[in-house]
C-alpha cells in the first residue's frame, strides 16, 4: 500500500515539476531574451543616441517606393553634417573575392568613413583603425578577428602585410578584437571580414552623379547631438533634403509628384527589426502557459489534497490551526516550485548558450542572448507567487470545520471539497480551452506549413545560381562577351541540362516599376524582374495565356513583357491583358512594351501575391543552371579558365539551399510557434487528466458504494462518459463561439473542417484521459474504495 | 443457503503476512439473524466482506444457494451482490448529490432486467415506508440526521429484495438513541423474514441476534444462541 501511495505521490510530484519546469523554461528564456536584447543597452557608447539615417522615396500616390540613398544625396548629407548630428558615418557593404588567397574565397567587406569606428567604438586586437579623412585615405584595411583567424591563420605579424580584394590591394593596419559585435545594419547574416576606406567603395563612377538612383548597399549612421530627438532630426532633414532632391530631379516628368524623406531610426529598432514583437509575443505566450499550468496544477493539487485529507484531519484533531495547516501545505509547494525553478535555470542557461549560436542570422544580436540575473530574480518571484496561488486554491477547498469530524465518519472524505458546480465549470473550461487551443494550433500550423511549402514552390532540384567574376578593368564589350561565353560553356557541359542568364528569384528585394498603360494612361506599379528569354521555362512556370519569350526576338531587342496572374487580373483578366502595351515613358511611342504572355504566380513567403512583370534581356554576369545530378563549384572552375584566364566563379549557390536559407526565419518561427502550442496542449492534457482525477478521487467512495450495490465497471464507465459528453456538448458550444470570435485575431478564416478535427481530437483524448484515470481508480480493492482510509480493517 | 467452509484470508505485504481469518466455517440459513462480534482487529469486517463478495478468501469454499462463489470475476460478483445481497454500512455510504429516492432506487439501476419507472417508484416508496421515511423522499442525504441516513441506507439495501442483509457496525456513527432505533428496525425486518448478518463490536446489539458468532484473532470461537429475545429487549 505504501508503494501504491508512493507511486501516486511520485506521479503528482513529477507532473507538477515537469509542468512548472516546462513553463518556467519558456518564461525564463523569454524574459532573458527580452531583457538582454530589448531592455539592456547595446554594447556601444551612448547607444541610445546612435541612429541609422534612411532615405525613403515616395511615389505620386504617397506610397513608399524604395528605401535607399542615391549617391549624391548621401555625400551631400555627409559633407553638410547638420548641427543636430554629433557624428555621421557612411558605409558601403560588398561581397568580394579575396584574390590574395589561393582559393579566392568570397568575403564580405565594408567601406567606411573614419567616424564609423568611433561611433561603434571598435576595440582592437592589434594595430589601428582607419582614421584618415574620406578623400585622403590610403588603401588600408582592418580585419575582423574571425577573418584574421580563418584566412590568415591568426598570423601575429599580420600588420603591414597586403591583401587583395578583386583587383585592388590594401595594407592591413589593424585587427578587430574578438569580442567586438558588429551592428547588423544591412542583413542579419552579414559578417564583415574586412573594413576599408570609404573612398574605395564599389559604387561605379558612372552611377555616382544620378540623384534618382537607389543604392541599397550605401548606408549612413550617425550619433545625435546630446538632447536631440530622432523625430526632430527626421523632420528637419526631410524638408531640407527633399527640397534639394526636388531641385535636382525637376527636369524629370517621371518624378514630378514624387518626394523623399529622411528617417532617423534608433539603432536598437533597426538592429532588433521586428524581433521585439516576437520577444514580447513569446513573453505573453509564456504568461498564457503559466495560466494554463496554474489551472492544471491546481487540479492536480486538489486531487492530491483529497488523497491526503485524512492526514490533514489528524493534524487538525491534534491541534493544528488553519495557519499551521497552511504552512505545512505551503512548504512542499514551495519546494516543488523551487525544484522547478532550479531545473528551469539550468535548462534555460543551456538553451541560451545554444540560441546564441543557432539564432545568428535569424534573430538580430542573437550573440547577446543571455540569462540575466534580473530575469532569474523575476522568475523566482513568479515561482513564489505560483506557490502562493496554489496554496490559496488548496486552502479555499479545505472545509476546516469538517476536518475534525472526518475521522469519526470513518474517513468517508468530504473535508476537501470543491462543489459539484465548480467541478463542472473546471471540466467544461478545461475542455473548451483544449478545443480552442487545438483548433488554433491546427489552424495556424496548417496555414504556416502550407505557407512554407508554397513559397517558391517550383522544382529547385539540381538548380544552381552561378555568378561570374571578371576584372573591372576589362572593356565593357569584352566583359559582356566573356559572360556570354561563360554561360555557353556551362551549357555545353555534359552535366548541365539548361541555362538561363538570370538571377535567382529567391531572396531578391522587391523593386517596383512605375509603368503607364498606353491606351488608358493608367499608372501601374508591378514588381519588375529583368530575366533572360529562357527564365520562365527554366522554372517551368505554367503559361496561362499567350507565349513565352523568344530568344531571337529578345536578341532583336523587341519590347515584350510577360506578366503574372495577379497582374493580369489587375489589368482586367488574363485574356484582356494580352496585347496591352505598357511604357516607362508615354511620350516615346517606341518605348512601349507589349504583353505577350501570362504565367502563374511564384509565391513568396510573408508577402501577398504581388503583380509581377518580366522583361527579357540578353543576360548578365549571373547564370542559373540545371544539372543532371548534384554538382559543386569545382566542377566548373577549370572550364571557365579556358574561356578567359581571368574568369572566376564569384559565387555558386544551390537554389534549394538558398530557399532553405531564405525560409529559415519563417521555418524557425513556424516550428517555434508549433512547439509552444504543443507544449500548451501537453499542459492542457495534463490539466484534463488532473480535473478527471480530482473529481474521480472525490467520488471514489461513491464508485465503491455503487459497485457494492451491483454496478459493474462498465456501468460506472458509461455513467462517467455520459456526464463527460454532456460537458463536451457545452464545451463545444463555448469553443465554437470562441473560435469564431478569435479567428480574425489570428488572421485566419474559421475553418469548419479543422475545427471538427480539433474537436474530435479533444473528445478522443479527453475521453481516453477520463477512461484510463477511472480504470486506475476502479482497479483499487473494493474495500479501499468504500472506505479509503481503512484498507485493512479488523 | 450460505455456506462457508474452511475460509482463510491472508493479507500479504513484502515484509509480513497477516492471517485475518483462519479456517472459518459457517452456515447461514434463510431467515437467520446472525451477529458477528469480537474485539477490534479480530476479522469481523473481513469476514463480512468475504460474505458480501467485496473481498475474496485466500482459501476455502463459499456457496450462495446453488452458486459456488469462491472465485468470481468482478462483474459476476457485482451481479450476485445486486441479486442476493443488501449492504448497510457503518458510514451509511449514501450519495450526497442525489435525493433519498434516487439513493434508494440506485441498486435497481444496475439490475440486468430493467424495471419500469412505475415499478421502481412502487418499490422505493414501499421500502421508504418500511423504514419510516416516506416524507423525506426528495431530501438530500446531508439534510437528514445520522439515524435517518442509516434508515435510508437500510431501505436501499432492501429495495432489491435480497436474500441476505449484511450489516456492518450499523450504529457505529450514531448516538445511542438513534442506534437503538436502527437496531429496532433491523430486528423488525428479521421478524418479517429478512435474513440478517450483522457485524458489531457492541455486545448489547450482538445479543439481539438469535445466533451469535464470536471471532478472536481471525478464528471462530463458537456460535451461541442468544438467551435474550429481540422483542424482550425492545
Amino acid at each position: 500500500m505504501q508503494v501504491f501511495n508512493l507511486g501516486r505521490a511520485n506521479i503528482y510530484h513529477v507532473s507538477v515539476v515537469t509542468t512548472l519546469s516546462c513553463v518556467f523554461v519558456v518564461m525564463l528564456v523569454a524574459m532573458g531574451m527580452l531583457h538582454s536584447l530589448y531592455f539592456s543597452p547595446l554594447p556601444y557608447p551612448d547607444s541610445e543616441r546612435i541612429v541609422k539615417l534612411e532615405y525613403p522615396m515616395f511615389d505620386e500616390n504617397g506610397n513608399e517606393s524604395s528605401e535607399a540613398f542615391n549617391y549624391p544625396s548621401l555625400m551631400y548629407l555627409y559633407e553638410h553634417k547638420p548641427a543636430a548630428m554629433e557624428q555621421l558615418a557612411m558605409v558601403h557593404y560588398a561581397e568580394q573575392l579575396l584574390t590574395s588567397d589561393a582559393d579566392a574565397p568570397q568575403v564580405e567587406s565594408a567601406y567606411v568613413s573614419p567616424e564609423w569606428f568611433s561611433i561603434f567604438d571598435m576595440s582592437l586586437a592589434m594595430g589601428r583603425v582607419i582614421t584618415e579623412p574620406v578623400d585622403e585615405s590610403s588603401p588600408v584595411a582592418v580585419l575582423s578577428y574571425q577573418a584574421w583567424q580563418s584566412h590568415f591563420n591568426g598570423d601575429p605579424d599580420i600588420l603591414n602585410k597586403t591583401l587583395r580584394l578583386d583587383e585592388r590591394e590594401f595594407t592591413i593596419v589593424g585587427v578587430a578584437a574578438e569580442q567586438f559585435y558588429e551592428p547588423n545594419l544591412k542583413k542579419l547574416t552579414h559578417n564583415t571580414a574586412v573594413w576599408l576606406p570609404w573612398q574605395y567603395n564599389l559604387t561605379s563612377e558612372e552611377a555616382k552623379p544620378y540623384w534618382w538612383n537607389r543604392y541599397a548597399l550605401n548606408l549612413m549612421v550617425g550619433k545625435l547631438a546630446t538632447g536631440v530627438e530622432h523625430e526632430q532630426v527626421s523632420l528637419s532633414l526631410s524638408n531640407e533634403m527633399n527640397t534639394l532632391w526636388r531641385s535636382k530631379v525637376s527636369d524629370s516628368e517621371y518624378f514630378a509628384k514624387w518626394h523623399i524623406g529622411i528617417r532617423a531610426m534608433p539603432l536598437k529598432s533597426i538592429m532588433l527589426g521586428k524581433s521585439p514583437l516576437l520577444l514580447f509575443g513569446m513573453f505573453v505566450v509564456s504568461l498564457g502557459l503559466l495560466g494554463i499550468a496554474l489551472l492544471n496544477i491546481s487540479n492536480l493539487y486538489l486531487a492530491r489534497l483529497s488523497q491526503i485529507q485524512r492526514r490533514l484531519a489528524i493534524q487538525a484533531v491534534v491541534g493544528a490551526k488553519i495557519s499551521d495547516i497552511a504552512l505545512m501545505q505551503w512548504l512542499p509547494l514551495l519546494a516543488l516550485c523551487s525544484v522547478s525553478l532550479v531545473v528551469a535555470i539550468g535548462a534555460s542557461y543551456v538553451i541560451c548558450l545554444w540560441l546564441q549560436t543557432e539564432l545568428v542570422g535569424l534573430l538580430p544580436q542573437a550573440q547577446l542572448i543571455s540569462l540575466t540575473w534580473q530575469s532569474v530574480l523575476a522568475l523566482a518571484l513568479v515561482a513564489l507567487l505560483t506557490s502562493w496561488l496554489l496554496l490559496l486554491a488548496g486552502m479555499s477547498a479545505i472545509r476546516f470545520r469538517h476536518l475534525t469530524h472526518m475521522l469519526k465518519q470513518s474517513g468517508k472524505g468530504t473535508a476537501v471539497v470543491v462543489s459539484a458546480r465548480v467541478q463542472r465549470i473546471m471540466a467544461v473550461s478545461q475542455l473548451s480551452i483544449s478545443i480552442i487551443l487545438t483548433f488554433f494550433c491546427f489552424n495556424v500550423g496548417v496555414a504556416a506549413i502550407s505557407h512554407l511549402n508554397n513559397a517558391y514552390a517550383v522544382d529547385l532540384t539540381n538548380k544552381y545560381e552561378v555568378t561570374f567574376y571578371a576584372p573591372d578593368t576589362m572593356p565593357r564589350d569584352e566583359y559582356q562577351e566573356v559572360m556570354r561565353q561563360a554561360s555557353e560553356a556551362l551549357g555545353n557541359t555534359a552535366e548541365v541540362i539548361a541555362v538561363s542568364r538570370s538571377r535567382s528569384p529567391i531572396g531578391q528585394g522587391v523593386g517596383t516599376w512605375s509603368l503607364q498603360e498606353v491606351e488608358t494612361l493608367e499608372r501601374v506599379h508591378p514588381v519588375g524582374r529583368v530575366v533572360d528569354s529562357g527564365y520562365l521555362e527554366f522554372f517551368s512556370l505554367p503559361l496561362l495565356q499567350g507565349q513565352f519569350f523568344d530568344s531571337e526576338a529578345v536578341r532583336r531587342g523587341e519590347q515584350q513583357l510577360i506578366i503574372n496572374k495577379t497582374f493580369a487580373e489587375q489589368l482586367g483578366g488574363e485574356e484582356k491583358a494580352l496585347g496591352k502595351r505598357l511604357s516607362f515613358n508615354i511620350a516615346d511611342e517606341d518605348a512601349a512594351f507589349e504583353i505577350i504572355g501570362v504565367v502563374a504566380d511564384l509565391a513568396v513567403p510573408g508577402e501577398p501575391a504581388l503583380p509581377h512583370v518580366y522583361r527579357a534581356v540578353q543576360g548578365s554576369n549571373t547564370a542559373l543552371i540545371k544539372t543532371k545530378q548534384p554538382v559543386t563549384k569545382s566542377h566548373f572552375a577549370a572550364l571557365l579558365t579556358q574561356v578567359h584566364p581571368a574568369l572566376k566563379i564569384f559565387s555558386f549557390k544551390s537554389l534549394t539551399a538558398q530557399r532553405e536559407q531564405y525560409l529559415l526565419t519563417d521555418t524557425l518561427v513556424t516550428y517555434g510557434a508549433l512547439f509552444i502550442f504543443a507544449l500548451a496542449l501537453l499542459l492542457v492534457i495534463i490539466g484534463l487528466f488532473g480535473v478527471f482525477r480530482y473529481s474521480q478521487s472525490l467520488k471514489a467512495s461513491y464508485y465503491g458504494t455503487k459497485m457494492v450495490l451491483g454496478a459493474k465497471h462498465s456501468d460506472l464507465t458509461r455513467e462517467d462518459l455520459t456526464t463527460h459528453f454532456k460537458h463536451i456538448g457545452i464545451a463545444l458550444m463555448i469553443s465554437l463561439t470562441g473560435g469564431l470570435l478569435l479567428s480574425p485575431y489570428f488572421q485566419q478564416t474559421f475553418n469548419v473542417a479543422e475545427f471538427s478535427i480539433a474537436a474530435v481530437g479533444i473528445v478522443l483524448v479527453s475521453s481516453s484521459c477520463l477512461y484510463f484515470s477511472l480504470q486506475q481508480i476502479l482497479r483499487r480493492p473494493l474495500n479501499a474504495l468504500i472506505n479509503p482510509s481503512e484498507l485493512v480493517k479488523g | 443457503m450460505i455456506v462457508l467452509k474452511n475460509i482463510n484470508k491472508v493479507f500479504e505485504t513484502e515484509e509480513l503476512q497477516t492471517h485475518a481469518l483462519r479456517n472459518i466455517s459457517l452456515e447461514i440459513a434463510k431467515g437467520d439473524f446472525i451477529s458477528i462480534s469480537g474485539p477490534s482487529g479480530c476479522g469481523k469486517s473481513t469476514l463480512l466482506s468475504i460474505i458480501g463478495l467485496i473481498d475474496q478468501a485466500t482459501s476455502g469454499s463459499y456457496t450462495i444457494g446453488a452458486h459456488d462463489v469462491t472465485t468470481l470475476t468482478l462483474d459476476q460478483a457485482a451481479e450476485l451482490r445486486n441479486e442476493h445481497i443488501g449492504f448497510v454500512f457503518q458510514a451509511f455510504n449514501l450519495i450526497d448529490e442525489i435525493s433519498v429516492f434516487d439513493n434508494v432506487a440506485l441498486p435497481l439501476k444496475y439490475r440486468p432486467e430493467k424495471l419500469s419507472k412505475a415499478e421502481v417508484k412502487l418499490r422505493v416508496e414501499y421500502c421508504l415506508q418500511k423504514v419510516g421515511l416516506s416524507h423525506r423522499v426528495q431530501h438530500k442525504p446531508n439534510q437528514l440526521s445520522g439515524g435517518q441516513q442509516q434508515r435510508v441506507a437500510i431501505a436501499r439495501a432492501l429495495v432489491t429484495e435480497p436474500s441476505i442483509l449484511l450489516v456492518d457496525e450499523p450504529t457505529g456513527n450514531l448516538d445511542s438513541k438513534s442506534g437503538d432505533q436502527v437496531m429496532q428496525l433491523i430486528a423488525e425486518l428479521h421478524q418479517q423474514g429478512t435474513t440478517v448478518c450483522m457485524v458489531t463490536h457492541d455486545p448489547r446489539y450482538a445479543d439481539m441476534a438469535p445466533r451469535q458468532v464470536k471471532l478472536f484473532d481471525g478464528e471462530l470461537l463458537g456460535t451461541v444462541a442468544s438467551a435474550q429475545s429481540v422483542s424482550q429487549r425492545a
